[in-house]
């Protein structure tokens, strides 16, 4: 049985795109106030194509559900939304030159959103007083056939609304209950804001992928991991998905959306000599498969993560530490994920289990008052890398749009579901799930933005400085992470963890020494006041967060940054040694006594 | 430093007293090779403070998957899978005490494959089953510390071994390709489906089929190099509705055989498809089952079912694994016939053994087959029970008090423990009574209880198939209470009369069935087969058929039962459709 009741919010990146090609250094710029360029596209799509059969086949059955569920039932039913996502995704993994696993699927799900009462008070508001209990976090979640056969979709259709509307029932009855026994919470707003309706149609897409083509390329390139000689696990991988999604409410929305993803994914993991786990991994974010990078762009990649694994495994170890860090572009855009982005989530604002570091903090100074954040969606590349956060409808059938978070320090607003919170009630277009989840507000792509920057080699001057100023014997500087959490629940402790891979220590002669095994952690009111200075030098994160509702894909772009004071904890190290034997080989094999006995 | 010098001469010792007579054959299958030649290997790990290895197994399991599921004529999934997994049994210590066969904390341990490149590459095989058995022999060198540390002041003299010795059989079985046409079977899915869609009585309808080639290959260091091909292939039908006063009610009919060739022609199936349609409405109009106490005739499939749920898992002798507190041992259960061999223990008219190496039993298909076990230990015939009589039970390599060897039952593996387990079970009669004695005798003794009818079952639900609901799920639990051995709810029930009258009731629990009420069974003639996913893990996922099960069957003639108790449904609980079908509507 699965168990919720922490609620962690975990937050987990498997890597980072566009580490060199979303770099890009403009140090003609000088320290003064200079809005920092960063060369946005917007999609061009205008959503006037054609809708699909089965946008007609829901909106059949959502008519003949309403009639029912509106009138004639009791409590009366005041809101239906359907989405339907067709997902093809297809796989190649390969390991050492030898094909893992190769495989294509194809899946049309349904979820739904039935809501009984009123967009005031209807049954999907949390118990107060209860734990969350599984089926809180589940929607109703129903496989559907692959063609337009109307009666077989229809069919399904309507069993999963009947179990919905039966649930809702009973979970309305118990909301009520609940709400006239407890004391009236200080947020008051409503269950489900009131939107407009929308009618976009784009044009869905289909996969198109010649797997055999594509499996003695990622052959080749799974090859090149081998050249890290000690024990390890190494693989590479393309992902290919598009993900069609039809949405149909009983507000009159209607959607069709379409999004392709691929990915390159390059991993490799290995044991330090006394058990510490090293990985590394990077990935590369793709338009289509028609633009794949240069081979050469590719292997020069893969060369890197091999070469960082083995600088990797001659580093020392981290002692812990608390002092001044650079903490570039990809690193701090994680950072700002976790101790931000989570935290601005506004169904965090109202539930009485969260924390609610923001939730009474609008028009405060929260940060640096040279920085701006903002969550925009509608951004489909920046500086020219896509990214990965990119959606131009949410799961609620609301438009994405920029959230702006922070201007000037201050706070100035939440990224925002249909679940209004105090001082807002309407969507900014931020509830997403992954399918069979229940939306909430999430992040897509979070922008870190400065008013003021400085060229990067000023900001390690400024690191240095800051190192001599509190007296230590050096500074660090963060270049790739891993990944990270933060924790939001009153119950558990309002903190948050970076899991570093490459960290550098930087010393007063400008001297830089790469260690190993160190976390970023800390408390997220105090770290958001100690930036110092921003460069402006700007980089992309594209990964997949998980959450409540399920694993989104998201980016977060940030310039380096310099912090006035970071603590980093020694990680958990594994007890495990490495490899006991020598890797298999031919010339091993004759002469078996040259093994080591550990 | 002591032991450098000494180390290298056991190595050499090892090295040269390998076990391995190199067949030809086996030379030219690169998986095999690349697990025969890491295994000496394995044999040379070591670190300062534990032994090195005794004994390395390796099982890769390849399996080659289809599934497709479609509804009302429509494709809902279709997937073709393929997928290489390594499992390695490394034991240290020595057979009487070792690594294995001891569960601290976890309910029970299990197994975590590896998984392998499924093309035949051998350097990047040996590669991965290198890393693996390094992290195999961490783990076991960690579990024998703890073991040690539990059991320390526990062990007896009287203590059974943990690892029986067997001799070294190897089986090199053909690798047959098994070609499929899946756009054909795509589209009888389709069209069997097809069936339920003029049926706007019927809710809900699937038709999934299934065809699955597992190639198992073993090496160890005892010497054994083996390798077997097995097809399973299956079609289920299912179909839901609710009665008008709201119970949900469902049926099914399932098939597996050997190669998809085999299953039933698609006409057939087709007639199976609307004769689960017609029989769903038929007990959806069905009165509901009063509470009963008395004889219950399963016949067809019940009965085989009726085997899987209350007396398979007495029949299995792999003991539950050691602990260091007693409670964890009770909790995990034993069998009850663990002392019992030479006794009667059923009806002195049963016969039951189990034969992993038939294709058919009574003319019926069997699915549960295998050349070798989960240990690479050759399958063979047993003999479990005769003339009512105990002979002996399934048993692994896990040895257990006067049952010191395997009889080639080991199964599980992935992600579930490996312990014994049915393969093909073959419950029959030495005379047996014929349908119309057997409800003679039914209607006799149920007169005997007060009743003027008596109760048939004829089909049990199968969960696994049918899928589990909250309904579902509480009736469940209800059964529980009170009882050992659950019985899944009866699907297709009838109310018998006089002159063989029969008619359908639905709703209804069975009360459990205590391995005391075999005793008195009454078997008849007419055999069924019940083919279903088995797991070697106890507690609720057992009972569902598991995950990563194995394939069994199960063939059982009519059994009578003198007294069974039936719960009557509860009229609570069940809501009726609130949007009429829109199937119906049209």
């Amino acid at each position: 049985m699965r168990t919720i009741r922490v609620m962690a919010v975990a937050a987990t990146f498997f890597a980072c795109g566009g580490a060199q090609s979303g770099k890009s250094h403009t140090s003609s710029q000088s320290a003064e106030e200079s809005p920092l360029e960063l060369s946005i596209e917007r999609s061009e799509a205008k959503g006037d194509a054609t809708p699909a059969p089965v946008i007609s086949v829901m909106a059949k059955e959502l008519d003949r559900s309403m009639a029912v569920l509106s009138q004639k039932a009791k409590p009366t039913t005041y809101f239906i939304g359907y989405q339907v996502t067709e997902r093809q995704s297809a796989r190649v993994k390969a390991s050492r030159g030898a094909l893992v696993s190769s495989g294509e699927h194809r899946r049309r799900t349904l979820d739904l959103d039935l809501r009984v009462g009123s967009y005031r008070l209807d049954n999907t508001r949390p118990l107060r007083g209860r734990r969350p209990s599984f089926r809180s976090r589940w929607g109703a979640y129903t496989s559907l056939p692959l063609d337009d056969n109307e009666s077989a979709l229809r069919s399904a259709i309507w069993l999963a609304t009947d179990n919905a509307y039966r649930s809702a029932y009973a979970d309305f009855i118990e909301v009520k209950a609940n709400t006239s026994v407890k004391v009236e919470t200080d947020d008051t707003s409503a269950d489900f804001s009131r939107e407009e309706q929308t009618e976009y149609y784009e044009s869905p897409q289909i996969l198109s992928i010649d797997r055999t083509a594509w499996e003695p390329k990622i052959k080749s390139y799974s090859s090149m991991l081998k050249r890290y000689p000690r024990g390890n696990s190494s693989s590479v991988r393309l992902t290919a998905d598009v993900v069609n999604r039809y949405l149909v409410n009983s507000e009159g929305t209607r959607i069709q959306v379409s999004r392709a993803y691929y990915r390159l994914w390059f991993y490799i993991s290995t044991n330090a000599a006394d058990g510490m786990v090293l990985t590394r991994n990077e990935s590369m974010e793709l338009a289509s498969l028609d633009e794949f990078p240069s081979d050469a762009e590719v292997r020069a990649k893969i060369d890197q993560v091999v070469d960082d694994l083995m600088a990797l495994n001659k580093a020392p170890v981290a002692d812990p530490y608390v002092g001044p860090a650079i903490i570039e572009g990809e690193a701090a855009g994680v950072l700002f994920h976790e101790i931000f982005g989570h935290r601005v989530e506004g169904h965090r604002q109202k539930d009485v289990e969260e924390g609610q570091t923001f939730a009474k903090k609008v028009g405060e100074e929260v940060m640096a008052p040279f920085i701006d954040v903002y969550d925009d969606p509608t951004i489909r590349a920046l500086r020219g890398t896509l990214l990965n956060g990119h959606y131009q409808v949410d799961d609620e059938g609301v438009r994405s749009s920029r959230a702006d978070l922070v201007q000037a320090g201050k706070l100035r607003g939440f990224l925002l579901s249909r679940s209004p919170t105090r001082g807002f009630d309407r969507s900014n277009g931020h509830g997403r799930r992954q399918a069979g989840l229940k939306v909430v507000a999430r992040q897509g792509n979070l922008v870190v933005h400065p008013r003021k920057t400085v060229p990067p080699a000023e900001l390690t001057k400024q690191l240095l400085a800051e190192v001599k100023r509190q007296g230590l014997p050096y500074g660090l500087r963060f270049t790739k992470v891993r990944g990270g959490f933060t924790t939001t629940r009153r119950r558990s402790a309002q903190a948050f963890r970076v899991m570093p891979v490459m960290v550098y220590r930087v010393y007063p002669d400008g001297r830089e020494e790469l260690m190993r095994g160190s976390n970023l952690e800390g408390t997220p009111l105090t770290s958001l006041t100690k930036i110092l200075a921003a460069s402006d030098d700007v980089e992309v994160f594209n990964g997949y967060c998980g959450a409540e509702s399920g694993r989104v894909p998201v980016s977060a772009t940030s310039p380096s940054i310099l912090m006035e004071q970071v603590e980093i904890a020694k990680a958990a190290k594994e007890q495990d040694r490495p490899s006991i034997l020598q890797p298999p080989s031919s010339s091993f094999e004759n002469a078996p006594g040259a093994e080591v006995i550990r | 430093m002591i032991g450098k010098r000494w180390c290298i001469l056991v190595l050499v010792f090892l090295l040269a007293g390998w076990p391995f007579e190199v067949q030809a054959d086996s030379e030219d299958d690169v998986v095999l090779r690349a697990m025969k030649d890491e295994l000496p290997r394995a044999m040379r790990l070591k670190l300062r403070s534990v032994e090195a290895p005794y004994y390395v197994g390796y099982r890769v399991t390849d399996a080659d998957t289809l599934s497709i599921e479609a509804s009302l004529g429509s494709v809902i999934a279709s997937d073709q899978d393929r997928s290489r997994w390594l499992n390695i049994s490394l034991r240290v210590g020595d057979p009487s005490f070792d690594n294995t066969n001891f569960s601290e904390r976890s309910y029970m341990s299990r197994v975590r494959p590896e998984r392998l490149p499924v093309e035949d590459d051998y350097d990047a095989l040996r590669w991965e089953i290198w890393l693996a058995s390094d992290d195999a022999y961490k783990e076991a060198a960690e579990k024998l510390e703890k073991k040690r540390a539990a059991l320390a002041g526990k062990r007896k003299s009287s203590d059974v071994a943990d690892f029986s010795k067997e001799t070294p059989k190897s089986i090199l079985g053909d690798l047959p390709e098994n070609a499929l046409d899946r756009a054909e079977w795509k589209s009888r899915a389709k069209r069997i489906s097809a069936v339920f869609a003029n049926r706007p009585e019927i809710h809900e309808s699937s038709v999934t089929i299934s065809v699955v080639t597992t190639t198992q290959r073993f090496a160890s260091t005892e010497g054994t190099l083996s390798r077997d091909r097995r097809t399973v292939a299956r079609i289920d039908i299912v179909a839901k509705t609710k009665a008008s006063d709201g119970m949900s009610i469902k049926h099914f009919a399932s098939f597996s055989a050997a190669k998809a060739s085999d299953l039933p022609p698609e006409i057939e199936l087709l007639k199976v498809a609307k004769k689960v349609a017609d029989e769903l409405t038929e007990i959806r109009d069905a009165p509901i089952v009063e509470g009963y106490m008395g004889p219950i005739l399963f016949e067809g499939r019940a009965a085989a079912q009726i085997v899987q749920s209350s007396l398979s898992g007495h029949l299995l002798g792999t003991p539950p694994p050691k602990s260091g507190r007693d409670s964890y041992s009770r909790m995990r259960g034993d069998t009850e016939l663990g002392d019992k061999v030479g006794r009667r223990v059923l009806a002195t008219d049963l016969r039951i053994a189990d034969d992993p190496r038939i294709g058919t039993a009574a003319g019926l298909p069997l699915v549960g087959g295998f050349a070798f076990d989960a240990e690479g230990v050759p399958a063979q015939p047993v003999a479990l029970i005769d003339g009512g009589k105990l002979v002996t039970l399934l048993m692994s390599r896990t040895p257990r008090k006067d049952l010191d060897k395997s009889n080639g039952h080991a199964r599980g593996g992935n992600y579930s423990p490996i312990r014994a387990q049915i393969a093909n079970l073959i419950v029959s009669a030495h005379r047996g009574q014929s349908k119309k004695q057997l409800e003679g005798t039914l209607l006799k003794e149920a007169a005997k209880e007060g009743y003027d009818y008596a109760l048939v079952v004829a089909l049990l639900d199968n969960p696994s198939v049918t899928g589990m609901d909250r309904e579902d799920r509480m009736a469940m639990m209800m059964a529980a209470r009170g009882g050992d051995a659950l019985s899944p709810p009866p699907l297709v029930m009838y109310k018998i009369r006089k002159g063989g009258k029969r008619k359908l009731v639905r709703g209804g629990l069975l009360g459990s069935i205590r391995l005391r009420a075999w005793r008195d069974v009454i078997p008849g003639k007419n055999a069924a087969v019940h083919s279903f996913s088995v797991s070697t893990e106890d507690g609720p996922f057992g009972m569902m058929g598991g995950r990563g099960g194995d394939p069994a069957s199960i063939v059982a003639p009519e059994l009578l039962f003198p007294e069974v108790e039936v719960k009557a449904a509860s009229s609570d609980g069940h809501s009726s459709h609130v949007i009429p079908s829109p199937l119906k509507a049209e």
